[in-house]
């Protein structure tokens, strides 16, 4: 039988924790399915954002991730959930992939010199199944994907969160992820987003920064896939220089930025999530900044099931 | 002198609520949560409950540097400071070194490692965009996303005197745990340490943290005397000789360790041991024992584990008492 779409929010992190919790607490109330918070070097710590929202919900499922590898040991990632678990029970899942290579570069990584990243990250979810299942818990463990050597090894999880908003772009997802085909794969998109009833201009420019942010951290077969490379790659490069994204934002063409994120009215989002769920989509995490308006929250509420 | 509490991460939550209703709030000022890195569990997600769960400051004493990289620390701690609106205190410090080596870490240069931990951290809560290349770190204009308005209190957890006077230098506060002999010499370190720099004892906040358990019947110490065979087992020979306890029983101790496990080094546990590591008695005869530390400058001891027989009860004695004295 077809599952139901399920629906989350994804939060960054980075905005008041009391506006997360709050958001939290009226995403489960509007019965969104999921809160994703988000990690990495430059925000807050993941698992105590999610134990705050925890602490103030009671059945919303909670996704820590993106969690890199190469910031997290694998005992780290199963002290966090067997901790939250024992805390606030079992509505926590875990996504795991190499992170946001700007931002590990930031702390010293550098993810093109990472010795066989599929393996490894195969390697760490089999721990963090043996870990947790020695502590007697069962939990999902997800990939975050977006170029097609990850997207191949997506049949050892229990799902795929793709980074991705574009159904032509999750279609090409997809196709990969069949090819290598696993029965009962979830297949989520998780997107920069803002799906508004009034738009707002100083929420759509915290879209562009969402949205530049996974532009510039595709990869270069990515972007050249998608056409974007040539015109990306001077702005990839002042950020390997260490200039900061702020300082160039302006200077990303539009169309781009809008080809990785969810913008629309909420009328128009019916039918992308239709697109979405004929490809096979599963889940649709709406990610930052749609925390960041109440009134844009709302506007999820009763979408399809 | 304030009264603290402590536990470790690995406390189950029914215990960990159990024990944080038993809290008298206005007796007890903070509850400490020391890392069990055998255990799996997060220091930082149970310091987080906690601070949810009561008014009292929530301090983590320890984490080690060696066991996560210093942004993960100064993130978790930038985030627990904003979840306890400013009652949470970082403690850090080398770690177990046993513990650490099983788990395949490299602990090198421990006393520049611990200088530049603090030193980062607090220039990345400061909302700095930080640059900084060692042996360990590789920042490239790093910074946090979001400033933070409090200064989180660092507290070193460390026993070597060399590090205690590096907590002089650089700390907020010093969390010293040993024999009780070897306190003394410890806090002399910290002083030194301190006016080096031009600062005074009394800018540091010095805290006390030994077993303590409430019991009237000599029966009961059976535990206790396990607690002290592992703590024994763990403590540096060069702490040991600061102290009464003989270096030479030590390591026969160590040796029925190795060879017959905690029970069997135990029963090598004498009394001369249990009083230099472990705070016992009745209620009054503890809360004295720790009031006598005020004369070599203690700010805040620390009750707990194993606390007593009845752990609820104990704590509710010892708050009684403490709020008579």
């Amino acid at each position: 039988m077809e599952e139901d779409m399920k629906y989350g929010l994804g939060v960054n992190a980075d905005e008041r924790l009391q506006d997360i919790v709050e958001s939290s607490v009226e995403m489960e109330r509007l019965g969104l399915h999921y809160i994703w918070v988000a990690d990495s070097p430059s925000l807050r710590y993941s698992p105590v954002i999610a134990s705050a929202v925890a602490e103030r919900t009671s059945k919303i499922r909670i996704g820590l991730g993106l969690l890199s590898p190469l910031i997290h040991r694998p005992n780290h990632i199963i002290n966090s959930l067997v901790t939250l678990m024992d805390l606030y029970g079992e509505r926590f899942e875990v996504c795991i992939g190499p992170g946001d290579i700007n931002q590990l570069r930031r702390v010293g990584i550098d993810v093109s010199t990472v010795k066989s990243l599929p393996n490894l990250l195969i390697r760490v979810r089999e721990e963090i199944d043996a870990g947790l299942r020695r502590e007697g818990f069962n939990v999902k463990v997800w990939i975050g994907a977006q170029g097609r050597r990850l997207l191949e090894i997506s049949r050892f999880f229990d799902g795929v969160l793709l980074n991705y908003a574009r159904p032509k772009h999750v279609e090409w997802a997809v196709n990969i992820l069949n090819s290598y085909g696993k029965d009962g794969l979830y297949v989520g998109v998780y997107a920069p987003s803002y799906i508004y009833k009034v738009r707002d201009e100083s929420l759509y420019k915290l879209l562009r920064v969402s949205s530049a942010t996974v532009a510039l951290g595709a990869s270069d077969s990515t972007l050249k896939r998608l056409g974007f490379y040539e015109r990306l790659r001077g702005f990839k490069r002042l950020l390997a220089e260490d200039s900061r994204l702020e300082d160039f934002l302006d200077e990303i063409p539009d169309d781009i930025l809008e080809e990785f994120a969810i913008c629309t009215c909420r009328s128009e989002l019916t039918r992308i999530i239709s697109d979405f769920k004929r490809l096979g989509v599963t889940h649709v995490i709406f990610s930052y900044p749609q925390v960041l308006s109440w009134e844009n929250s709302a506007v999820l509420s009763g979408l399809p099931a | 002198m304030m009264l603290d509490i402590g536990v470790t991460s690995s406390i189950q939550r029914d215990r960990l609520i159990s024990i944080l209703r038993s809290i008298d709030e206005n007796v007890f000022h903070c509850v400490w949560i020391g890392e069990d890195l055998d255990k799996p569990y997060d220091v930082f997600v149970k310091a987080s409950f906690t601070l949810m769960n009561t008014y009292l400051n929530v301090g983590i004493g320890i984490t080690s540097i060696f066991f996560r990289d210093t942004p993960t620390i100064a993130r978790a701690a930038a985030s627990l400071s904003e979840v306890g609106r400013g009652r949470f205190r970082l403690g850090i410090g080398v770690g177990g070194l046993q513990h650490l080596r099983s788990m395949g870490v490299k602990v090198e240069k421990p006393i520049s490692s611990m200088r530049e931990t603090a030193t980062l951290l607090r220039r990345i809560w400061r909302g700095e965009i930080v640059s900084h290349r060692s042996s360990r770190l590789n920042l490239r204009r790093y910074s946090l996303c979001c400033p933070y308005s409090h200064m989180i209190p660092i507290f070193f957890g460390v026993r070597g005197l060399r590090l205690l006077e590096l907590a002089g230098e650089v700390s907020d506060g010093v969390i010293l745990s040993g024999p009780k002999t070897y306190l003394e010499e410890a806090v002399c370190a910290v002083r030194r340490g301190a006016e080096k720099v031009n600062r005074s004892i009394e800018d540091i906040c010095v805290v006390v943290w030994l077993p303590t358990m409430l019991t009237l019947e000599r029966k009961h110490l059976e535990s206790a005397r396990r607690i002290v065979a592992f703590i024994l087992a763990d403590t540096p020979l060069s702490i040991l000789s600061l102290s009464r306890i003989r270096v030479d029983d030590v390591l026969i101790l160590r040796r029925a360790l190795a060879e017959g496990g905690l029970d069997a080094a135990a029963r090598l546990v004498d009394d001369e041991m249990l009083n230099e590591m472990i705070f016992y008695g009745d209620a009054g005869d503890i809360c004295n024992s720790l009031l006598s530390l005020e004369r070599i400058h203690v700010d805040e001891v620390v009750y707990g584990p194993p606390f007593g027989v009845d752990e609820a009860e104990s704590i509710i004695k010892v708050a009684e008492a403490w709020k008579r004295i």
